[in-house]
């Protein structure tokens, strides 16, 4: 008899433990005027087994099929290719561990991480993460062609609490890369007539960002959420980035109109076209002087329930896209939409 | 509000690619090219990175009477360069050999169904391009195949 | 150096206007769309559009895994 109570009382969750789970779906579609379609689907999940533990995990895949000019310019078709992402990780009292696993064709790569998050007095919370991603780079139906990059990072973030209404954070990240950053698939050109060779970048690359981000409760139940963020690293590139969002609850539906700008520099080795050989050349159109401008408007809704599911939400996401190049001749302008909808449980 | 790092070196430095002998290119290289690398459909397009130019195959400048004229000094002169610029990664070299010895995709190879250009490293022609890329030297007094020497 | 300045005084001026918030005044800060990353899945969707799009990274969080999107 005491057995079977010893095992009943196993059996039923106890009153000290959390059953918290929730399942989220959410499909991107990414469409723009260079040629290019990335589909991505993410299927996330996470629960509490108890109050102190999370756990959490996602599966993403991106399906993309391009014609970009970067394609054409080697002179050859279009290419259809498929990401695989899958992600877990724990969390408990502050700490938190996490694995990302991703593979394509021609690159694949590990990522283990590890936070911590300390909150002093309710005043502020200070969070220190660490990161390191193993990536092996390949060409596609390549079997001879192998490299290898890692990345370092780490960041140290403070999140202060300035009023009822206010909360800001700040944080500093860094990241050093180590091994091959170039593509396989690219190749630069020459003002000499018909002349082009393979593009070839540094094999080291420090990096750097400082981000502040404000967000503000505003009347009623509206919130503002700001940021700005600036960049540098050891190529060169300097920019900054700056956006906002303007959220509005309206009851079990919520909606939110964003906005999001963003400008760089070249990087020191960056040239349109070449007169010379170069230690470092690259015709990576992301390494050239360029602006961008991000715009759109979400809406969600969410639906809590007395039964087993404690509540459903969807979300609809639309943002339209520009981008000018100031200094890439074969792509001046670049112009998209992206639209998403998810779609979640919580039990 | 810049983070300004100085490298050891500024990244915007020319490079001197080696110097490759210009007689071995012409008698012995350029024949190899024009005839295994030229044809319209492959590296005598004038859109591919590795451009070849060739008797009867892609030319600089022109009339089409004149496309079975000798090679132009401006001609041979992009032949050298864009097969020293292809030095990097060893694309001369690893391209056109079959991937079970170590080559690269060629894509050439596999839209045409015939194989790569050298099925090994035992390829006269392959040896020839290894050679050249080793610092061979040929007499300069050499006579290029198929010029009007 | 003078990055590092303006840091420091960025942290300061914060630190400086942090309120003694109690506990029963935080109800505005823990609704979800007061929290920096209310929702995961959306923000890695959407640094994984920038990342792939520009020549910069970091400062949002959201790590997603390595790619080829170079």
């Amino acid at each position: 008899m005491r057995l079977q109570l010893i095992i009943a009382g196993m059996l039923v969750p106890s009153a000290a433990r959390a059953q918290v789970a929730s399942v989220d779906v959410r499909n991107g579609l990414y469409q723009d005027t260079d040629h290019t379609t990335i589909n991505t689907t993410v299927v996330a999940a996470k629960a509490s087994p108890t109050t102190d533990l999370k756990v959490d995990g996602h599966y993403l895949v991106d399906i993309i099929t391009s014609a970009s000019v970067d394609v054409i310019s080697a002179a050859t078709t279009a290419f259809h290719e498929t990401r695989h992402e899958a992600a877990g990780g724990v969390s408990w009292h502050g700490l938190s561990a996490g694995y990302v696993y991703s593979v394509e064709n021609d690159w694949e790569s590990h990522t283990a991480s590890a936070d911590i998050q300390q909150d002093f007095n309710h005043r502020f919370t200070l969070s220190l993460g660490g990161r390191y991603v193993a990536n092996a780079v390949g060409r596609a139906k390549d079997p001879n062609f192998h490299r290898s990059l890692d990345a370092y990072g780490g960041d140290v973030g403070l999140t202060f609490v300035l009023s009822p209404m206010d909360l800001l954070h700040l944080s500093y990240t860094a990241a050093y890369l180590d091994g091959y950053q170039a593509s396989p698939y690219r190749f630069v050109t020459f003002d000499k007539q018909m002349l082009g060779a393979p593009e070839t970048d540094p094999t080291t690359r420090l990096r750097h960002a400082v981000t502040l981000r404000w967000n503000h409760h505003g009347e009623g139940d509206t919130a503002l959420r700001s940021h700005v963020r600036v960049y540098s690293d050891d190529w060169g590139i300097v920019s900054a980035t700056i956006g906002t969002e303007w959220v509005i609850g309206m009851g079990a539906w919520e909606t939110g109109l964003h906005v999001r700008g963003y400008a760089q520099n070249g990087a020191d080795f960056y040239q349109a076209s070449y007169t010379q050989p170069m230690r470092y050349m690259t015709a990576d159109r992301e390494l050239s002087p360029f602006i961008d401008g991000f715009a759109g408007a979400r809406l969600g809704w969410h639906h809590g329930t007395a039964s087993f599911l404690k509540e459903f939400r969807f979300e609809i996401k639309v943002d339209g896209f520009g981008f000018y190049f100031f200094d890439f001749p074969r792509l001046r302008e670049r112009a998209g939409v992206i639209g998403e909808l998810a779609l979640g449980v919580s039990l | 509000m810049l983070f300004v790092l100085v490298g050891c070196q500024p990244l915007d430095q020319p490079r001197s690619l080696p110097s490759l002998d210009e007689p071995y290119f012409r008698c012995r290289v350029q024949p190899i090219l024009g005839r295994s690398c030229a044809a319209f459909a492959c590296h005598g397009d004038g859109l591919r990175y590795f451009r070849v130019f060739a008797r009867n195959r892609l030319r600089m400048t022109g009339k089409e009477g004149d496309r079975n004229a000798a090679l132009s000094d401006a001609e041979r002169a992009a032949n050298f360069e864009s097969a020293r610029a292809m030095i990097d990664g060893d694309f001369l070299l690893r391209k056109p050999l079959a991937s079970e010895v170590g080559g690269y995709f060629h894509r050439g190879a596999e839209i045409f169904g015939e194989g790569n250009v050298f099925a090994d490293t035992n390829d006269p022609d392959y040896r020839t391009l290894a050679a050249w890329l080793s610092g061979a030297k040929e007499d300069p007094a050499c006579i290029e195949p198929g010029s009007d020497q | 150096m003078t990055y590092f300045r303006f840091l420091l005084l960025a942290l300061l001026s914060a630190s400086a206007g942090c309120a003694e918030v109690k506990p029963w005044q935080r109800e505005l800060l823990a609704q979800p769309k007061m929290q920096l990353d209310p929702d995961p899945n959306a923000a890695l969707l959407e640094q994984h559009v920038y990342e792939y799009r520009e020549g910069s990274t970091g400062g949002y969080g959201a790590g997603g895994g390595g790619c080829g999107c170079n």
